[in-house]
């Protein structure tokens, strides 16, 4: 297959294009779902295809096929030529590429036991289990729990001469224990809501997550949040759990700095950011304690890897230094704007989608309290625990979020729980005030597998290592 | 993409040889192209072509299923048997009774290859009309 993509590039160079490449992916992937002990699904998939970017008179076209034949590989690299032709109809200046290092290399990511080598029995009976304790609380209604894995293998090539080869295999899994009572469920999750925790790492990473551990903890914290009283609407301080800070992170930091959608790209459907080009190096976005950088580098952060789509080294980029705003995630295309090399954050899912910017790892430095530190130094608010939903404009200015449970901090001690806590704030004011994060002890990198963006739709697999973090004056409320 | 008599070529042997009590493959070839046009430029322009088989088995009650768009023998041999795997270890769904029949289809032409190929082939024939018209 290599030789087809050897021979396709050698043609689309003689063809006179400004610039092509090729991604041929194959990507393998299991989900199994077990609810209240009973199997509720397993899917097993393989998907194999090549997508083939043409650059031509500086106008883009891309055409893709599962056929990985020669060809097909033809036939494709001839459509995506005449694609771009097309596209060049209505070019006002020609795209330009920022320069970039030619690699021929091999990228394999950590994976210590190779989940699809464990037993599809050893994985449901460790389901199953967690379901036999979580259904031990006679409160808990559904027990829901699920494993994930993935595994693409890639080979890119294009017509300067790069030739990169990566094996990326992702892990993750979760549980949820729901109970209801007179007409009202509340659910607990461990290790995060929305279907768990996810590292680009092998079966080792569901054995450390210890998942049976904490199942009797969330079913008992379910249950309680029947009885709990509503979190009651206030201006007050708040700490953030680890989880989710992923989010808070995800959606008021790693969105905004997308600089495709800040150019206005992708306004038809995802939105823009009010991280406009003028604020670059100027915006105060947060307080001297915030210190966020987009890192591919991360060691099994979900949005780590050896190069990105484009064939750019993975890296770490300051984005937010001591609460300044000093950087973007960018492509080779939006680089050029600034005059540097691209950040290596293009990445596509699958094989017949072009690569989009997307987040990496974005993540928030840790700071120097423990947590017990930080609930000891604070006198009266509240402790916020993992994810129920979330809303943001499509500035991602305006945003609102709802979480599992609350605790009341009174006087440096955890005590009463709250139910339906939402709290909500104005990106960049929030951030300011922040007065603490959380020290590497308590530092993990989130992974979170359902980040959407483009159209045709892509759903991107990104990472965020992040610590509890402090708050101060958010308005905080109760919404069932 | 795949053609009836090539489809019914690859597939016959595979099910043939399935152990399941019933087996059913669906075959779904798929063409799409999409344009984006955004800041008065195209700034995407893309085409995919795909066929992706599912494999639905029924051991008794219990049902499995799982799919690949990799066409070759020892892929989907490989596939079967995931589904087989998957049955296996399913619960039994109570209300199946069986998988569907053989049965007749009425043919229906919903696909018109000149639609279909508009563009970017368009632009060939009409290239000077369209820069025109765009000026």
């Amino acid at each position: 297959m290599k030789e087809n993509i050897k021979e396709t590039i050698a043609w689309l160079r003689k063809k006179g294009v400004d610039y092509a490449d090729i991604r041929q992916v194959k990507r393998i992937s299991e989900n199994i779902r077990v609810k209240n002990r009973e199997m509720e699904g397993v899917s097993k998939s393989e998907d194999l295809g090549f997508g083939i970017r043409v650059l031509y008179r500086g106008a883009w076209g891309f055409a893709s096929s599962n056929n990985p034949s020669k060809g097909e590989y033809k036939r494709m690299a001839g459509l995506a030529l005449d694609i771009a032709r097309a596209s060049g109809l209505t070019q006002r200046e020609p795209v330009r590429l920022a320069e970039n290092e030619v690699y021929k290399d091999k990228f394999i990511s950590l994976c210590q036991i190779d989940p699809f080598k464990v037993s599809l029995d050893e994985k449901l009976n460790l389901l199953i289990s967690a379901c036999d304790l979580m259904l031990k609380n006679p409160g808990i209604r559904v027990a829901d729990t699920s494993l994930n894995f993935f595994r693409s293998e890639q080979i890119f090539a294009n017509t300067e001469g790069s030739l990169i080869e990566q094996i990326i295999t992702e892990s993750g899994g979760g549980a949820v224990a729901t109970a209801a009572r007179n007409g009202e469920t509340q659910w607990r999750s461990y290790p995060n809501s929305h279907s768990g925790d996810y590292a680009t790492r092998g079966y080792e990473f569901i054995q450390e997550m210890r998942l049976l551990d904490q199942m009797e903890r969330i079913s008992r914290e379910a249950v309680a949040l029947l009885s709990a009283p509503e979190c009651p609407n206030q201006e007050t301080t708040i700490i953030v759990s680890g989880n989710q800070m992923a989010l808070q992170v995800h959606e008021s930091c790693g969105h905004p700095i997308e600089l495709d959608r800040v150019l206005g790209t992708e306004i038809s459907l995802a939105g823009g950011s009010f991280m406009t080009l003028d604020k670059l190096g100027k915006l105060q976005y947060g307080s001297p304690q915030v210190n966020i950088y987009a890192d591919a580098t991360t060691p099994g952060g979900l949005g780590s890897f050896g190069y990105d789509d484009e064939g750019v080294k993975a890296q770490r980029t300051d984005i937010i230094k001591q609460g300044r705003f000093v950087g973007y995630l960018t492509s080779r295309e939006t680089a050029t704007l600034f005059k540097q090399p691209s950040n290596g954050t293009m990445r596509a899912d699958g094989w017949n989608r072009i690569p989009l910017i997307r987040m990496t790892n974005i993540n928030l430095e840790p700071g120097e309290v423990s947590l017990e530190e930080l609930i000891a130094d604070t006198r009266q608010g509240l402790f916020l625990d993992t994810n129920k939903s979330w809303s943001i404009d499509d500035k991602r200015l305006n945003f609102q979020f709802a979480v599992e449970a609350a605790w009341e901090i009174r006087d440096g001690k955890l005590g009463q729980m709250y139910k339906n806590p939402i709290y909500t704030g104005i990106t960049p004011e929030f951030w300011n005030t922040c007065d603490a994060v959380c020290n590497k002890n308590h530092w993990h990198v989130w992974g979170v597998p359902n980040c959407g963006k483009g159209e045709p739709m892509q759903t991107m697999h990104v990472g965020h290592g992040v610590a509890p973090a402090r708050f101060s004056k958010v308005k905080v409320g109760g919404a069932k | 993409m795949m053609g009836k008599e090539k489809i019914f070529s690859l597939l016959t042997p595979v099910i043939k040889k399935s152990p399941a009590d019933q087996t059913e493959a669906v075959v779904i070839n798929s063409q799409a192209g999409l344009t984006r046009y955004a800041n008065s430029t195209i700034h995407q322009n893309v085409y995919e072509v795909n066929s992706k088989v599912y494999f639905r088995v029924a051991l008794g009650k219990k049902l499995g299923v799982a799919a690949t768009n990799v066409l070759n023998k020892e892929s989907l041999k490989k596939t079967l048997e995931n589904a087989l795997s998957i049955a296996r270890n399913q619960r039994e769904t109570p209300d199946f009774t069986r998988l569907p029949g053989q049965a007749s289809y009425k043919k229906l032409k919903t696909n018109y290859k000149k639609t279909a190929n508009y563009a970017p082939l368009f632009y060939k024939s009409r290239q000077n009309k369209i820069s025109v018209s765009l000026r």
